[in-house]
């Protein structure tokens, strides 16, 4: 007979239970932020601080050329668990609209299922401005800048038990340029799907070989 | 006093589910593992050194 006020003791689940509860449990991001070539170090970073924290990257560059409509979106961003949002772009001679309409699409998502938006931005208080609809909304400051990115992302994924230290994450970003300053195709940019693939391949190789102190 | 560990907190995915998720394909995942090969090598031998150097300065302590 169980003892009054004790839970019941739980089945041990097999290994292959373990396994599909890993891979149904594991989060994917969907990366909302300009392509433009002066992006790539933000960019990088992203996906770099992503792989730490043992999140998929989701983004339209990786998906198939045809089919990409507005339906296609929004199911994807809704069956991500996160998504970012950078919406620093400011060049008042090359506006787009691109990121605020994906941004609306995340915040829709959110309403009915489980998906989380997270807003990123250079410079605080200016999206405060343009938007303020999104007023309440915390938004993340990496004041544009690599670092900046890595440190707000580990205020965002790094609440856990475990800590995850912030020159660690520096330390994996470095290693990762480094990679790509000796690759002979150092000039590509990551909007290219070919070697976005291969980055964050080599990313995710990095991460794993990362031993800490 | 606990000292920091980093621990990846979420389960990551493995070689090949991540390939299947962007879709690499065999060539440029042989590509990239023949770029990365030196500086695994010397990244290991550079945490090893770090990692025995703080044990160090742990015993010290």
């Amino acid at each position: 007979m169980e003892k009054a006020g004790s839970a019941p003791k739980k089945p041990r689940r097999s290994q292959e239970e373990d396994r599909l509860t890993v891979n149904i449990s594991r989060p994917g991001c969907f990366l909302n932020l300009s392509f433009d070539r002066s992006y790539d170090d933000i960019f990088l970073a992203y996906l770099v601080g992503l792989s730490i924290f043992g999140i998929d990257p989701i983004s339209v560059l990786l998906a198939p050329a045809n089919g990409w409509r507005l339906p296609k979106l929004y199911e994807t961003i809704r069956a991500s668990r996160f998504s970012i949002h950078d919406m620093s772009w400011n060049r008042p001679n090359d506006i787009r609209y691109n990121m605020p309409l994906e941004l609306g699409l995340a915040v829709a998502a959110g309403f009915d299922s489980s998906h989380t938006y997270f807003v990123f931005e250079s410079k605080p208080y200016r999206i405060q401005k343009r938007l303020s609809d999104l007023n309440g909304v915390d938004v993340r400051i990496h004041r544009g800048t690599p670092f900046g990115v890595l440190g707000e992302m580990l205020n965002l994924f790094g609440r856990t038990r475990e800590t995850v230290r912030l020159e660690d994450l520096h330390t994996i970003y470095r290693r990762v340029r480094r990679w790509r300053k000796s690759l002979a195709s150092r000039n590509r940019k990551l909007v290219e799907p070919a070697f976005l693939r291969q980055t964050i391949r080599a990313i995710n190789e990095i991460v794993l070989s990362f031993q800490t102190s | 006093m606990h000292k920091p560990k980093f621990i990846i907190t979420t389960p990551r995915a493995t070689s090949d589910e991540l390939a299947a998720l962007i879709g690499i394909t065999p060539e440029e995942r042989r590509q990239v593992d023949e770029s990365l090969k030196p500086f695994l090598l010397k990244w290991r031998k550079q945490d090893l050194r770090r990692k025995s150097l703080a044990a160090a300065k742990k015993k010290i302590a």
